[in-house]
């Protein structure tokens, strides 16, 4: 039975339990005189029901679906015969694969050995087995859990109030789902880097000045031989990420200065959306302008002064980040700047100070620390921005500081080692969790610092 | 005068034209933003525009038995190995009969799109009485044939055809046996490795079932835990927890969700990869701060004097929140679940980590099968050689945007509703 | 007649027609009228500001409504009334502040000796320097003490010495009585001190500037009584080389501090004369209602 039947199935039972169980409430109050002899409205008895209905079997529905695949893999490996058991992560996921397309019809049979052919008619028994099986305990439970709400029905039982806790309780679950979302983040991250310094030494890929996974992958070179020195990656981040910042910063403050300022409330009433336009495009919509407008055109430029720019310079991605920035870091200079209460404004002006001393001297450094907090949001975004750079920056990893050659940063770095057909647990792929990490680590410092400047500033003038 | 006056005086030149400076260098911030979007915007429009009309060339085409080797047009096997090809070679060769050699011959073949001959296999199967009949009929022509008539004529001479190919597209187009029609393929197909035969209906699908998961989980997580936060939850530390989470995983970079997709989702749950379920999961996931905080912002707008009277009727706190706070915090939770679908449907990086940038021909019908999304689309084809797919990609661009642009208005307007309300 | 004098009678038609309008709604509310004239003696000879049927729109409402009063070289006039009567509003006509509210339309005459405040080729830079304003709350900067009273003389060059400087800020703080109280933590933020020294400091801040006039809106409103007469003694203190104009709730405040009181009401000059007859001798029943305290 299809998982899609079936839920529909749920659907309609929970459908039923909540009838049933409003019936069953009014019946319970007919003989006492009304509902008002009822501790909860029936709805509440009714919503009680459903929930006992719903709850059980879902909950049960969802750990099966997550584990049954892994489960029936480990089943169907130990069905395989010793000889045919694999050796390795790589081996198994080979002869995996190999079962399912077996399974699926897509390999035929004879095309391989009987053991695995047996396999995957395993597999295929298995996983009818285990769809009738969680068809069958999702159906019980839902009766059961139905049924006995109903049975329990009577007068005195405070319905709303267990209805209602069950909902707090949901309620929490949905807000925790923040902190297991960070727990997993952190896991998953960290578990592969923990298992890749285990083959390239921390300090290697820390201080080392040479970059190159590739070498991993030949059989007569080992991981540990100085390939993996990140140093290079988190230079041409840093490089990227500063010419961004340059552009953007100045643009985008002096833009949220001149509208919050000056601008007629025409030129505003235009101006606003249009940046937020800007802030709306998607990331590889830039990664694509980069790549084939800006690149090369900075590329003839360079050529017609003599200078010898690479195609895939460091400028244009930085260039066409930065433009991305703008609107970012305007809007939250807007809001530092529009912070600052009028009083200050009032008082500088009333002193005789123009409109520009008055931002220069009185508003910037009162909105500073919540300038700088805006600008370090925005180096997390330019140093975690992946597609800009994935298109228009390369995947040489050369240590340079000049703009005009290419250089490569650390989300390139994971976007390429971890696409195309790698094996999951290569030094190739584990190294681009090792850069998540370093990526997760960084940004996360940057954003709990910034978050609290700007919060801490916040406070100052409420 | 006072002496005050005096010294002021003496200064008001120089500060004027500190302020005057001051000011330009504001406006100069501002046109530079707008001067970015107008460039951004005109330049893939230009490169986009031409990708959604196509240019078909008027042939001869006989439905000879012998050259299609079909003498029994209901016989689908026949029809499946039928030498379609060779109908339109004849035709070609029938309109350019000076033509010899195996090369000409060849390079003559390749003007006309491969696409031809599944059109032409379709319609004998449609109508088995063509068989043998001759009809003028509409082709779809090759991309460097496509984008050859689609150039100027400066930029001709560039172009990927040879001069022979170029002497004969001239000769058709001056005879007005080519044609421009709304290029149909590129919203009716999936991926194609050759650019005219490629559509976005793929992507479009794959976003759609890939966004339907992200609302179908993110938004009632998110008002559930907004609700939780702003009513409920004790202010104690594990609260100040929570919040501090939500607000650094708004600032993660989104590539980092994309690996703990891998990880978890396709690593430790064993999810099939490419999948829309997948990548709807990780969207969720990302989205989720957004969607939360903007509720909470939601829920904080709607007066405490509606709580308290409700409350002072005697109503339980969740009855005061489903029954009143919610159902008017309702238009800005919504506002900002279209803002966070908009942001997911921009999104990327993390669908790159989950597998969903695979050559995907076959349309998807459901979320567990295997598909792309529209930027991954567009990432895809902007890494193409092919003029055309850069054409191709500037309309993939178009069609992303006018969806965003489309959701984040809606947003707008209802933002505005909103306000006219309190 | 040409056409400016007929601008004015249908202007004057327009401003007695205002006045009836609003007395028919006071009759009915208060019993009580506007007068078409100010009561009392509004003018002074050689006024240090002149003021001419002054009115003040925002947007599409009327604030204040043709009012003229004239303001003495070195007197304290005190502009008192219930809140929302324009007081504050007129005050900050004074150094042209309501420029930096867009919806705000200033009309009439308003002169500083003989100079228009509102001539467009007037700087409202140099205006500014020469009418200095307090506010309601304190508002120092997020600077030190120091660099508080510095930056009126620092924006406008007044000290090309840091010595010079260093001299302002010092009899700044000294006129403002609050020499003795910081001069040992100069460098320590002005948003550190304590209200009345916060609101002492802007009185510094402003008089920095040596501006020949000094506005002040409310400045003890936000204070407590003992903070308030430090305040009062000061303004004393500076009437002998500032003209000041002051508005104030507070009408012990006012026959404390002023010379002259004019009293406001909806918008309206009613009653302007010294400080003792308005409060002793009242000539007009809404002034009176007022100060006895029949509403406010």
């Amino acid at each position: 039975m299809q998982t899609g039947q079936l839920l529909l199935i749920l659907a309609a039972m929970i459908v039923t339990a909540f009838i049933m169980g409003r019936h069953r409430a009014l019946q319970v109050a007919q003989p006492l005189g009304g509902i008002r002899h009822l501790r909860s409205l029936p709805f509440y008895y009714a919503m009680r029901s459903a929930i006992w209905c719903a709850l059980p079997a879902l909950i049960v529905l969802v750990f099966w679906l997550v584990f049954d695949q892994t489960l029936i893999r480990i089943m169907v490996l130990d069905s395989l015969p010793a000889e045919l058991q694999p050796v390795d992560g790589a081996a198994r996921n080979l002869m995996l694969s190999q079962i399912g397309n077996v399974a699926s019809g897509a390999l035929p049979r004879d095309f391989v050995d009987a053991a695995v052919a047996n396999a995957a008619g395993r597999l295929n028994q298995l996983q009818s087995i285990s769809a009738m099986a969680m068809a069958v305990v999702v159906i019980v439970l839902a009766m059961v859990g139905g049924a006995w709400a109903w049975l329990r029905v009577s007068a005195r039982m405070p319905a709303r109030e267990q209805v209602e806790r069950v909902l707090l309780v949901i309620f929490m679950l949905c807000a925790v789902l923040a902190v297991v979302t960070t727990v997993g983040i952190v896991f998953s991250v960290l578990f592969e880097s923990i298992r890749f310094f285990g083959q390239v030494p921390i300090t290697d890929f820390l201080f080392g000045l040479n970059w190159s996974p590739q070498m991993a992958l030949r059989a007569d070179q080992v991981a540990s031989e100085g390939a993996f020195g990140a140093v290079p990656l988190f230079a041409g981040t840093l490089l990227i990420s500063a010419i961004a910042l340059i552009v953007a910063v100045p643009v985008g403050l002096m833009s949220a200065i001149y509208l919050a300022e000056y601008a007629h409330s025409k030129v505003r009433s235009f101006a606003k959306p249009a940046l937020e336009v800007l802030a709306g495009v998607p990331t590889v919509v830039y990664g694509f302008f980069a790549a084939l407008t800006v690149a090369p055109f900075i590329r003839d430029v360079g050529q017609s002064l003599g200078l010898s720019v690479a195609s895939e310079s460091a400028l244009a991605a930085g260039l066409v980040m930065g433009i991305m920035l703008i609107p970012f870091v305007s809007s939250l200079s807007d809001d530092v700047i529009t912070a600052v209460p009028r009083a200050m404004r009032d008082a500088s002006l009333g002193l005789g100070a123009t409109r520009s001393e008055t931002i220069k001297k009185v508003i910037f450094p009162a909105a500073l620390p919540g300038i700088m907090g805006g600008i370090l949001l925005a180096a997390s975004r330019a140093i975690g921005e992946t597609m800009i750079v994935v298109m228009a920056a390369g995947l040489a990893a050369n240590l340079t500081a000049n703009p005009l050659q290419a250089v490569t940063t650390i989300t390139v770095q994971i976007v390429t080692l971890l696409t195309g057909d790698q094996e999951f647990d290569s030094a190739k792929t584990l190294a681009a969790f090792a850069l998540g990490l370093m990526l997760f680590i960084t940004t996360l410092l940057m954003n709990v610092v910034a978050l609290h400047i700007v919060k801490k500033y916040r406070e100052q003038y409420e | 005068m006072s002496v005050t006056t005096e010294q002021v005086r003496k200064t008001l030149a120089r500060r004027y034209r500190a302020e005057k400076r001051f000011k330009a260098y504001g406006i100069c911030a501002i046109s530079i933003g707008l001067l970015a979007l107008l460039l951004l915007f005109t330049d893939i429009i230009g490169k986009g525009y031409r990708a959604f009309y196509e240019y078909s060339v008027a042939l001869q085409i006989t439905f000879d038995p012998e050259s299609l080797e079909i003498d029994d047009p209901r016989d689908l096997e026949q029809l499946q190995y039928g030498n379609y090809e060779a109908v339109v070679r004849e035709a070609l060769k029938a309109r350019f009969p000076g033509v010899e050699g195996r090369e000409d011959r060849r390079a003559l073949t390749a003007l006309v799109s491969t696409a031809a001959g599944y059109r032409l296999r379709e319609m004998l199967e449609n109508k088995p009485e063509l068989l043998g009949q001759t009809h003028t009929l509409w082709l779809q022509l090759d991309d460097d044939a496509d984008m050859f008539l689609k150039s100027s004529e400066a930029k001709r001479k560039t172009a990927r055809l040879s001069d022979q190919q170029q002497t004969w597209v001239l000769e058709l187009e001056q005879s007005n046996e080519v044609r421009a029609g709304f290029n149909h393929s590129l919203f009716t197909r999936g991926d194609s490795r050759e650019p005219e035969q490629a559509g976005i209906l793929g992507a479009i699908l794959g976003s759609f079932f890939t966004m339907l998961v992200t609302l179908a989980l993110s938004f009632p997580i998110g008002v559930a835990a907004a609700v939780y936060l702003e009513e409920f939850a004790p202010k104690n530390r594990f609260t100040d927890f929570i919040e501090v989470n939500i607000n650094n995983l708004a600032a993660v970079p989104s590539i980092i969700f994309g690996l703990l997709g891998l990880a978890v989702f396709i690593g430790l749950f064993g999810m099939p990869r490419s999948v829309p379920l997948v990548g709807g999961l990780v969207l969720t996931l990302m989205t989720l701060p957004t969607i939360i905080i903007s509720s909470r912002a939601a829920i904080k707008a709607v007066p405490p004097s509606i709580r308290q009277a409700a409350m002072g009727l005697g109503a339980s706190k969740m009855q005061v929140v489903l029954q009143f706070v919610l159902p008017l915090a309702l238009p800005g939770m919504l506002t900002g679940g279209i803002i966070g679908m908009a942001q997911a449907l921009g999104e990327t990086a993390p669908l790159l980590m989950i597998g969903m940038v695979a050559f995907i021909v076959e349309l998807p019908t459901g979320a567990m099968d295997a598909a792309t999304v529209l930027p991954v689309q567009v990432f895809l084809w902007a890494s193409s050689p092919e003029q055309s797919f850069v054409t191709m990609t500037s309309a993939a661009i178009m069609v992303l945007m006018t969806f965003l642009i489309t959701m984040n208005t809606l947003a707008v307007v209802m933002r505005k509703r909103l306000e006219r309300r309190w | 007649m040409d056409i400016a004098e007929k601008m004015n009678v249908f202007q004057d038609a327009v401003q007695v027609d205002r006045r009836v309008v609003a007395q028919e709604h006071m009759m009915t509310e208060e019993n009580l009228y506007i007068p078409e004239k100010t009561v009392g003696a509004p003018f002074v000879d050689d006024p240090k500001m002149r003021m001419r049927d002054v009115n003040v729109f925002y947007d599409t409402d009327q604030a204040i409504h043709g009012v003229s009063l004239d303001i003495g070289k070195n007197e304290v006039v005190a502009l008192i009334g219930p809140s929302g009567c324009g007081k504050s509003t007129f005050l900050r006509c004074m150094n042209r502040m309501n420029d930096t509210i867009d919806i705000c339309r200033v009309e009439g005459s308003l002169h500083l000796e003989n100079q228009d405040i509102y001539d467009p080729k007037l700087d409202v830079v140099e205006l500014r320097a020469r009418v200095g304003m307090v506010f309601q709350k304190p508002n120092p900067f997020p600077k030190s003490i120091y660099d508080n009273v510095a930056y009126g003389p620092r924006i406008h060059g007044l000290a090309n010495r840091k010595t010079d400087l260093d001299e302002i800020v010092e009899n700044s703080l000294r006129k403002a009585g609050l020499w003795d109280e910081v001069k040992d933590r100069l460098d320590s933020p002005g948003t550190g001190l304590s209200g009345g020294q916060q609101q002492r400091l802007c009185i510094a801040r402003t008089i920095a500037v040596s501006p020949e006039v000094v506005l002040m809106d409310e400045p003890c409103s936000a204070l407590d009584p003992i903070a308030t007469a430090k305040i009062e003694e000061l303004i004393r203190e500076l009437s002998e080389s500032y003209t000041i104009a002051i508005v104030t709730h507070s009408m012990q405040q006012a026959a404390r501090v002023s010379q002259r009181t004019a009293y406001f009401h909806l918008g309206w000059l009613v009653e302007m004369n010294d400080t003792d007859t308005v409060f002793t001798k009242p000539q007009h029943e809404l002034t009176e209602s007022y100060i006895t305290g029949r509403f406010g």
